[in-house]
C-alpha cells in the first residue's frame, strides 16, 4: 500500500465534554490520531463509545451544550483558530465531507432532495442550479440511485437509499477528505460491496483520504487501511488493519473480535465482553475497561495505561501487554 | 403533486364541515333537546322568558303555544334537526326576543367589532411571539451570558401570568379614565359623546384608537406561551436535530442553518398552537369587550346568556363556531405550505 507522508488529518489529545444534568459527560477523551492522505483510516467500537462524537469534534459542529479542547489540523491547517465563517468557506465540504448515519435524519424533511444538493453547492460556489443537478444525477447514478429521486422529498427514500444520497452529496464539491459514519447500515450486501468498491477506486484514482466509523468490523477490515479501537471515549489501540484484528494485543479489542459471529465456528457460540460500557459521568479510576477485563492486575485500577508501540505502527494502551507470553511478543 | 395537494385540500375543508355540523348538533342539544326533556316549553324561548301574570296568563301560553307552532318545535326530532341545520346555515336565527330585531341584524351589527379584537390581536401575539422567540433562542445559542434570552424569556413569561381581567382594569382605569390617553367607550370615540360626527380616515383612526387598549390586553396576555414554545423549539431543533448539525457540517451559512432548517422546523407545531389559541382568544374576547366597554358580540352574547335570549346565542355560538373553523382551515394552509409531509399526506 503506498501512503504518502502528506498528513491529511492531525488530531492530538481531542476531548469533547458534554454538560448534562447528571454532570460533565468526557465522550472522548485525550485522543491522538493521524491520517496521511489516501489513506482510510477505520474506527471500530460499542454503540456509546464516542465514535460519532469524534467525527462531530473533528468538523467542529458540537451540540452548544459540548465543550472540546485538544488540537485537530487539516493538511496542517490548525482548525481550532479558524472561525465559523472560515471554516464553511475553507474547510467544510471543499476539504471535508461527512456522511453522517442514516438514522440521524441528517436530511431536512421540509426540502426536496435536490434542493439540499443546491443549497450546498451555492454555499461554496457559484454553479448554477442547472449544473448542480446534472453532477448530482451523475453521482446518484454511481451510488445506485435513480436521479429521479432528486425529486423527492428525504422521507420518500428508505434508510438505504438516504445513507447513499448522502454519500453522493458528501462527493459532491470533490473533497480531499471524507468522514463516513455508519455509511452502510442500512444496505444490503450487494450495494455494501458496491459502494465499498467505489471508496476503493476514489482512494486509488483520487487519492480521497477516509474515516471510516463502523461498528461492523467485516466492514474496516474490508476498507481500511490501518484501524482505530475506541472504548469509553479513548482510543485503546491502533494499528494496520491486518495487525488489529489479526493479533489484537489490547484485551478489549480480543474480546470484540470474539463477540462477532462466525460462519465457520461450527457451534454456534461467540464470546461477549461481561459487564457494560462505563458510566461516563463517573467513569472508573484508571483504566476505563479494568471492571470488564480479566487480565486486570492493581495497577489498572489506579493508573490510565499510556499508548504504547508494540509492533511497527502498531500502539496499544494497556498496563499488561507486556507482560503476557502468549500474544508473542519479542 | 397537484392533485395530491388538492385532494388535501378537500380533505381539510370536509374535516372542518363536519367539526361544524357536530357544533351545531351540540348546540340543538343544548338548546333544545335539554330543556325540553326537563319539561321546559321551548315557546318561552321565542316570545321571551316572563314572570306568568294571573290575569293573562291566558294569553301568554297562548303566544308560547303559537310560537311552537310557527317555529315547528313540536314536531319529531329528526324534522327539527334538519330544519336547525338549514336555518343556520341559511343564516336564518329567527327573532331576538330582547332587541325585537332579527338575531342577523343584531349580529351583523357588532360581530365586526369582535372580529377586529380578535384577528388583529391573533397577528400581533403571533409577530410578538415569533420575534422574541427568536430573539430569545438565538441569544441562548450564541451569547454567552444570555442576556437577550433572559430578558425576552421573562417579559413573555411575565405577560402571561399577569391576571388579564386585573390588568384590564388597571388599564382601563389609568389609561382612558384617568389620563384620556384613550377613549372610555367606543362610542365616545366615534361621536364625541354625541357632538361630533366623523367620517372618512378620521373615523377609522379614531376607531383604532378604541380599539387599541382591548388589542393591546389581549395581546399582552397572549403571546407569551408561543414566545415560549418556539424559543424552546428552535433551540431543540438547534441543537439536537440531525439535519442541522449536517446543514452546518456542509459549511451552509450561519442564518441558512438558523431560519433555512431550525426556524422552519420549530415553526410547526407553533403553528398548531395558533390554532388553539383562536379558541382562547374568544374567551378573552369576551370580558375584555366587557372591560373596555368595545361594544361588540361578546358583550351580546353574555347579555343574551343572562336574559336567555336562545336565538341570539344559537345565532352568536354557530357564527363564532364558523370563525374558529375559518381560522383552522386558514392555518391547514399555512401548515402544508411549511411542511410538504402534511401536503402530500404521509
Amino acid at each position: 500500500m503506498l501512503v504518502s507522508q502528506t498528513r491529511a488529518i492531525g488530531v492530538e489529545g481531542l476531548n469533547v465534554e458534554f454538560y448534562t444534568p447528571r454532570g460533565a459527560l468526557r465522550a472522548v477523551n485525550d485522543v491522538s490520531f493521524e491520517v496521511y492522505e489516501g489513506e482510510s483510516l477505520g474506527i471500530v467500537g460499542e454503540s456509546g463509545s464516542g465514535k460519532t462524537t469524534l467525527a462531530s469534534a473533528i468538523i467542529r459542529v458540537l451540540p452548544s451544550n459540548a465543550r472540546s479542547w485538544g488540537r485537530v489540523t487539516v493538511y496542517g491547517k490548525d482548525l481550532g483558530s479558524m472561525s465559523e465563517s472560515q471554516l464553511n468557506r475553507e474547510v467544510r465540504w471543499r476539504v471535508i465531507s461527512y456522511v453522517p448515519q442514516a438514522s440521524q435524519n441528517a436530511l431536512d424533511p421540509l426540502y426536496r432532495v435536490g434542493d439540499q444538493f443546491v443549497e450546498t453547492v451555492r454555499a461554496h460556489t457559484d454553479m448554477s442550479e442547472k449544473q448542480v443537478l446534472e453532477k448530482a444525477s451523475e453521482l446518484l447514478k454511481h451510488v445506485g440511485v435513480d436521479p429521479s429521486k432528486l425529486n423527492s422529498y428525504p422521507w420518500e427514500l428508505s434508510g438505504g437509499q438516504k445513507q447513499r444520497v448522502m454519500i453522493a452529496l458528501a462527493l459532491l464539491l470533490s473533497p480531499k477528505i471524507v468522514i463516513l459514519d455508519e455509511p452502510t447500515t442500512a444496505m444490503d450486501t450487494i450495494i455494501q460491496a458496491q459502494i465499498l468498491e467505489m471508496f476503493r477506486q476514489l482512494k486509488q484514482f483520487e487519492r480521497l483520504t477516509t474515516i471510516f466509523i463502523s461498528h461492523d468490523i467485516s466492514v474496516i477490515a474490508n476498507v481500511a487501511d490501518r484501524v482505530g479501537v475506541m472504548y469509553a471515549g479513548r482510543l485503546v489501540e491502533i494499528g494496520p488493519v491486518e495487525d488489529v484484528f489479526g493479533r489484537p494485543l489490547h484485551p478489549y479489542t480480543q474480546g470484540l473480535l470474539r463477540s462477532v459471529p462466525d460462519i465457520r465456528r461450527k457451534d454456534g457460540s461467540f464470546g461477549y465482553i461481561p459487564g457494560s460500557p462505563p458510566d461516563l459521568v463517573n467513569p472508573p479510576s484508571g483504566c476505563p475497561f479494568h471492571p470488564r477485563c480479566s487480565y486486570a492486575v492493581e495497577i489498572c485500577r489506579k493508573l490510565m495505561p499510556p499508548m504504547e508501540l508494540y509492533a511497527k505502527d502498531h500502539y496499544a494502551a494497556c498496563h499488561v501487554i507486556s507482560s503476557r507470553k502468549d500474544l508473542g511478543l519479542g | 403533486m397537484f392533485v395530491v395537494t388538492v385532494r388535501f385540500i378537500i380533505g381539510r375543508l370536509i374535516n372542518r364541515l363536519i367539526t361544524l355540523l357536530m357544533l351545531v348538533l351540540f348546540s340543538f342539544l343544548v338548546f333544545e333537546l335539554i330543556p325540553q326533556s326537563l319539561g321546559f316549553k321551548l315557546g318561552f324561548f321565542f316570545v321571551g322568558i316572563t314572570q306568568l301574570n294571573p290575569k293573562t296568563a291566558q294569553a301568554q301560553l297562548a303566544a308560547v303555544d303559537a310560537a311552537e307552532q310557527a317555529y315547528g318545535l313540536n314536531a319529531p326530532i329528526p324534522i327539527r334537526i334538519a330544519k336547525f341545520l338549514y336555518n343556520l346555515f341559511t343564516l336564518h336565527f329567527g327573532m331576538s326576543p330582547t332587541y325585537k330585531e332579527p338575531v342577523l341584524t343584531v349580529i351583523s351589527q357588532y360581530l365586526p367589532n369582535t372580529l377586529v379584537l380578535v384577528t388583529v390581536s391573533l397577528v400581533t401575539t403571533s409577530v410578538i411571539s415569533i420575534v422574541l422567540g427568536v430573539v430569545a433562542a438565538k441569544s441562548f445559542l450564541k451569547s454567552r451570558w444570555k442576556i437577550g434570552d433572559k430578558a425576552a424569556s421573562l417579559t413573555s413569561i411575565g405577560a402571561y401570568f399577569i391576571p388579564a381581567f386585573w390588568l384590564g382594569i388597571i388599564m382601563y382605569v389609568v389609561l382612558a379614565a384617568q389620563l384620556h390617553w384613550f377613549p372610555i367607550n367606543l362610542f365616545f370615540a366615534l361621536r364625541g359623546g354625541g357632538l361630533h360626527n366623523y367620517t372618512g380616515v378620521e373615523y377609522y383612526l379614531r376607531y383604532l384608537w378604541a380599539a387599541s387598549l382591548p388589542i393591546i390586553l389581549l395581546t399582552i396576555v397572549g403571546f407569551g406561551h408561543r414566545q415560549q414554545l418556539i424559543r424552546n423549539n428552535i433551540i431543540e431543533e438547534y441543537n439536537s436535530a440531525g439535519y442541522v448539525m449536517y446543514a452546518r457540517a456542509r459549511g451552509l451559512d450561519e442564518s441558512t442553518v438558523f431560519y433555512r432548517h431550525a426556524f422552519r422546523n420549530a415553526l410547526l407545531p407553533w403553528v398548531t398552537q395558533v390554532g388553539l389559541d383562536v379558541a382562547f382568544l374568544i374567551y378573552g374576547v369576551f370580558f375584555v369587550e366587557i372591560i373596555f366597554q368595545f361594544p361588540g358580540l361578546g358583550i351580546v352574547t353574555t347579555e343574551a346568556a343572562t336574559s336567555f335570549d336562545i336565538p341570539l346565542l344559537i345565532g352568536s355560538t354557530f357564527l363564532f363556531s364558523v370563525y374558529i373553523l375559518v381560522v383552522l382551515f386558514a392555518l391547514d394552509f399555512v401548515y402544508a405550505l411549511l411542511d410538504p409531509r402534511v401536503r402530500l399526506g404521509e
